[in-house]
């Protein structure tokens, strides 16, 4: 069972992975779907209780609930794997800023090489399954001062309400030189945009920083081995608080080995266990030197 | 015609001496006046006794080894009960091979090769375990000869066939690649004086790079890993060869005919500048690799960096990105 999607190893924002470590993965894959079908637009508000105190270097797990009715919390019930009784478990993950100090770094990478977090070996893998989602949190995901910004550059997510796709004259008419006289209704934002992180980048933190009389500048960040390119606006980023940005699957575990080939037989252990208990629910595993 | 006898190497007879004598003081130091003598005996699985047998669970990879290949590489044990190593019933402890052992327990064997040691101590099995990962880590260019030997042989097997018989996919490739290098630098890699990191870095050689590897060290140039690290660094004339993206295929004036090294493309192949994405990534990385490192350079090779890791992405899209594509030749092409 070899033949599954797998990151790939290169040094990261958090560095390089470590001899002994076990590491959760979203690989990937020629006809997979793109990363922003996993993107979470607008982020979500962390779960009551679960901050950056709770969750930083300690992933939890997250029984997956559902309800018939959003608004009325007695209808909540567990997700269950189909046709059995064993609930769905997914795994709630923190993305520091002292590694990936905006959401756009740890996308960017994403993006480029797959997703690779390590975890602890203690932590109960036997109830991750091919079903367990990886929910990512950053401190700087979600902007509360959306409504008093420009629209982002940019939404990759294609939201109606984020950023407007027709450029208006000042009476409201489209400027594009058509004939058409019916007026267009104004744009209005309709809420915040995880894409709008880009834009509120510093030019400070661009290792290449644009030319100095470029209007519409163009940076390009270096996290790692990740190099990407963003827009600064110079609007304020002080109101970004934390969210979930992100909905991963999960690929597989990844086992980095010793330099004598050995690998965290603790964790080992516990993934073979849950590859005979859940059978074709069960995530795969490898090992590698990196 | 008369034929010399070969004179023995004084110089060999004196480094062998040099060497037994470090061995007895390193033996000394594990409390052991001689090294333990060992016989090769077939013992069964089950009068063999793996210490820490609960912390220690053999790879499905490894077991699945043993289960077609038998345990190549026996273990060490020593006589743990009864009244010597021919008693029927005695058992002996697994000094060094425990994850073997295991593995052949779960692959159905019954018994095993054993190299069976008149005693030992904990200082002999982590000496007899360096001594054993040692051999290992040298093991790679044992497989890159095998490898060199089934292709020599002509035996057909893809490398699915390989990793269905337990073979690491990634390794296994790098290896292949090795074994099917020229035949001056194979032999270099087999005389074992290059590391396997080094030996990765030589993967990364252009193919005009490792023809030029191959002419030095046919020309005696020793092959080392600072030998290789600055093919890596090699430098670029100075004006550089107009990108082979326009049909005439122009040249600045004045320039030699030798090819730049980061440019791979024959006369023919530049009458037809590269159209699709895997051939213009392909491009870009050999540009990249060809940069000199430094300040002179680091714009442009940011930019460069960049600019393929986004045609690397867009690659895995299922949207054409060319105009030149379909959607049938995007994510395969």
């Amino acid at each position: 069972m070899d033949d599954f999607p797998k990151t790939t190893p290169v040094p990261r924002g958090c560095g390089e992975r470590t001899p002994g470590g076990v590491y959760i993965e979203c690989g990937l894959s020629r006809g997979g779907s793109p990363l922003e079908a996993f993107l979470v637009d607008p982020p979500l508000p962390p779960p009551p209780g679960m901050s950056g105190d709770a969750l930083a270097n300690k992933a939890q797990l997250w029984v997956r609930t559902s309800r018939s009715d959003p608004q009325d919390p007695t209808t909540e019930r567990v997700v269950m794997h189909p046709g059995t009784e064993i609930p769905i478990v997914d795994i709630l993950i923190w993305i520091g800023a002292q590694h990936y100090p905006y959401v756009s770094d740890f996308i960017e990478e994403v993006r480029r090489f797959g997703a690779s977090r390590k975890l602890n070996p203690n932590l109960d893998l036997t109830q991750l399954t091919r079903y367990s989602r990886m929910i990512l949190l950053h401190p700087h995901a979600l902007n509360t001062l959306w409504a008093e910004q420009r629209p982002p550059h940019a939404c990759l997510k294609e939201r109606a309400g984020h950023t407007q796709s027709v450029s208006l004259t000042e009476t409201g008419f489209p400027s594009d030189g058509s004939d058409n006289t019916e007026p267009v209704l104004p744009f209005v934002q309709t809420g915040p945009c995880l894409f709008k992180c880009y834009d509120l980048l510093p030019v400070s933190v661009a290792t290449l920083p644009p030319a100095p009389d470029d209007e519409s500048p163009l940076c390009l960040r270096e996290i790692g081995s990740t190099l990407y390119s963003y827009q600064p606006t110079g609007e304020s980023a002080e109101g970004l608080t934390p969210g979930i940005f992100a909905i991963l699957p999960i690929t597989g575990f990844a086992l980095i080995q010793y330099p004598d080939g050995r690998v965290n037989e603790q964790a080992k252990a516990k993934i073979v266990r849950a590859q005979t208990d859940h059978e074709a629910f069960a995530l795969p595993s490898y090992e590698t030197e990196k | 015609m008369q034929h010399n006898l070969p004179v023995p190497d004084q110089h060999e007879d004196a480094a062998e001496q040099r060497r037994d004598e470090k061995l007895q003081v390193l033996l000394a130091r594990l409390g052991i006046d001689v090294f333990p003598s060992h016989d090769t005996r077939t013992l069964s699985l089950d009068h063999l006794i793996v210490p820490g047998a609960s912390q220690i669970t053999p790879s499905p990879r490894l077991v699945k080894s043993i289960r077609l290949f038998g345990i190549l590489q026996p273990p060490s044990v020593v006589l743990h009960a009864g009244q010597d190593e021919i008693d029927p019933d005695a058992t002996f402890a697994v000094i060094f091979g425990r994850r073997r052992v295991l593995g052949a327990r779960l692959a159905g064997r019954v018994e095993t090769k054993c190299e069976v040691y008149e005693s030992a101590t904990p200082q002999l099995a982590a000496i007899l375990g360096l001594i054993e990962n040692e051999q290992r880590s040298a093991a790679w260019i044992r497989e890159v000869q095998d490898l060199r030997g089934l292709i020599d042989d002509r035996v057909g097997m893809t490398v699915d066939e390989l990793v269905a018989f337990g073979f690491d996919r990634t390794s296994l490739t790098f290896r292949l690649k090795l074994a099917q290098l020229p035949e001056a630098l194979y032999t270099a890699v087999l005389a074992g004086t290059l590391s396997q990191v080094a030996a990765k870095k030589m993967m990364r050689l252009t193919s005009s790079q490792l023809h030029h590897l191959e002419e030095m060290v046919l020309s005696g140039e020793p092959m080392t890993e600072a030998l290789v690290t600055g093919m890596l660094h090699v430098q670029v004339n100075a004006g550089l060869h107009a990108l082979p993206l326009d049909s005439g295929g122009t040249t600045l004036e004045g320039e030699t005919s030798q090819r730049e090294p980061w440019t791979t493309n024959t006369a023919a192949e530049d009458a037809h500048p590269p159209s699709t994405l895997p051939s213009i990534i392909a491009l870009l990385q050999g540009f990249e690799r060809g940069l000199l490192p430094g300040a002179a350079t680091h714009t442009v090779r940011l930019l460069t960096k960049a600019l393929l890791q986004e045609l690397e992405v867009a690659s895995r899209s299922t949207s054409p990105l060319l105009t030149t594509q379909t959607p049938e030749e995007v994510c395969y092409g």
